[in-house]
């Protein structure tokens, strides 16, 4: 029924010649961290300060350290909810991939194989637990915090960006307020 | 998703004349036109649902014309014709049964998130994105809980209104 959304293609031309500018000054081998600035190339195109991260990038720790802790939740908390546990764990972790894929595009890299860097986050859970083991309300509140970050991040973002951080940060609230509570959960 | 009578060979909407060339413009026309199929499919929702979901079909109901509203005056205040709510729509499923009403919720709810997504997509304002993160938001809230009142698996969806 409606046109399913595209693909940016890419950043405005108004944006390019800072990129391009830096993109010389910083050289190749700093190449993803100057094309990370592509939403804020043109703020920061002048001053002289470091690069700013590509906002995406704490986006992404969030979603594996988000994945880890529901993980571990999962093989310590009430066996009823270990189910929807293992379910938030496994969408942060789809979160990262899309977020890895992303930024890989941006930086005009290919994207990583599955096996290299899509995968710490579950193979850190399993391996690697934190030392207090998590509680539902811990899951609860990381997931809460990650929702409003996204939430307020998205609409600084334009095309894709905006989009995919939109449906994220709708799937980390939906997850904290229904995905793990009871049916008869907040309404 | 509920689609006006006319074309019933195809998923598209018959082509509106007043759809506006602009994308932000046209995803927000589109995200209306959806809101007003929702608002139509919610009537025959709420017929076959169990009572123990009143509240949840009120609250939808309320979330979609509420986005309504506001979409309708967002279009006007730029001067664009708003989409009106079609005479019939064309069920995308028999609902005859309360599992069945649950079922076209979700996809509704779906939909909707689809056509909220590509308005924060196309949107040219930070203003108009997070109106289409709310809603955006609201939908992803709402399908889980009919999913959950359907006892479905999974309750959460990853990419609401995304097809990553």
């Amino acid at each position: 029924m409606l046109p399913v959304p595209s693909h940016d293609p890419g950043p405005d031309p108004g944006d390019m010649p800072a990129l391009s500018r830096r993109r010389v000054l910083l050289g190749g081998g700093r190449g993803l961290l100057a094309l990370a600035l592509v939403g804020t190339a043109a703020a920061a195109c002048g001053s002289s300060g470091p690069p700013e991260p590509d906002p995406l990038e704490a986006e992404l720790a969030a979603a594996r350290a988000d994945s880890e802790l529901a993980a571990a939740a999962a093989k310590v908390g009430p066996p009823a909810l270990a189910p929807a546990l293992i379910e938030v764990s496994a969408e942060r972790a789809r979160h990262a991939t899309a977020l890895i894929e992303e930024l890989s595009r941006a930086a005009g890299k290919p994207t990583p194989t599955p096996g290299a860097e899509t995968t710490p986050a579950s193979a850190t859970a399993q391996s690697t637990p934190p030392a207090p083991p998590p509680r539902l309300q811990d899951v609860v509140a990381a997931l809460r915090r990650s929702g409003e970050n996204a939430a307020k991040l998205a609409p600084t973002l334009s095309g894709y960006r905006a989009g995919l951080l939109g449906s994220i940060a709708a799937a980390c609230t939906t997850a904290w307020t229904v995905g793990l509570s009871p049916a008869e959960g907040p309404r | 998703m509920t689609s006006p009578n006319q074309p019933p060979d195809t998923d598209q909407p018959t082509p509106d004349p007043d759809r506006p060339e602009d994308a932000d413009q046209a995803a927000l026309f589109d995200a209306l036109a959806t809101e007003h199929g929702a608002i139509y499919g919610y009537g025959i929702v709420s017929a076959h649902v169990m009572p123990e979901q009143n509240e949840l079909v009120s609250q939808a109901l309320l979330e979609h014309r509420e986005r309504r509203e506001a979409a309708i005056a967002m279009l006007t205040e730029r001067s664009v014709k708003v989409p009106l709510p079609a005479a019939g729509y064309q069920l995308p499923m028999a609902v005859t049964k309360s599992t069945e009403a649950a079922k076209f919720a979700i996809q509704m709810e779906s939909d909707c998130a689809v056509a909220w997504r590509a308005v924060m997509e196309q949107a040219n304002s930070e203003q108009d994105r997070a109106f289409g993160l709310t809603a955006l938001t609201q939908c992803a809230v709402t399908a889980a809980r009919w999913r959950q009142v359907l006892g479905a698996w999974p309750v959460i969806a990853a990419f609401p209104g995304g097809n990553e």
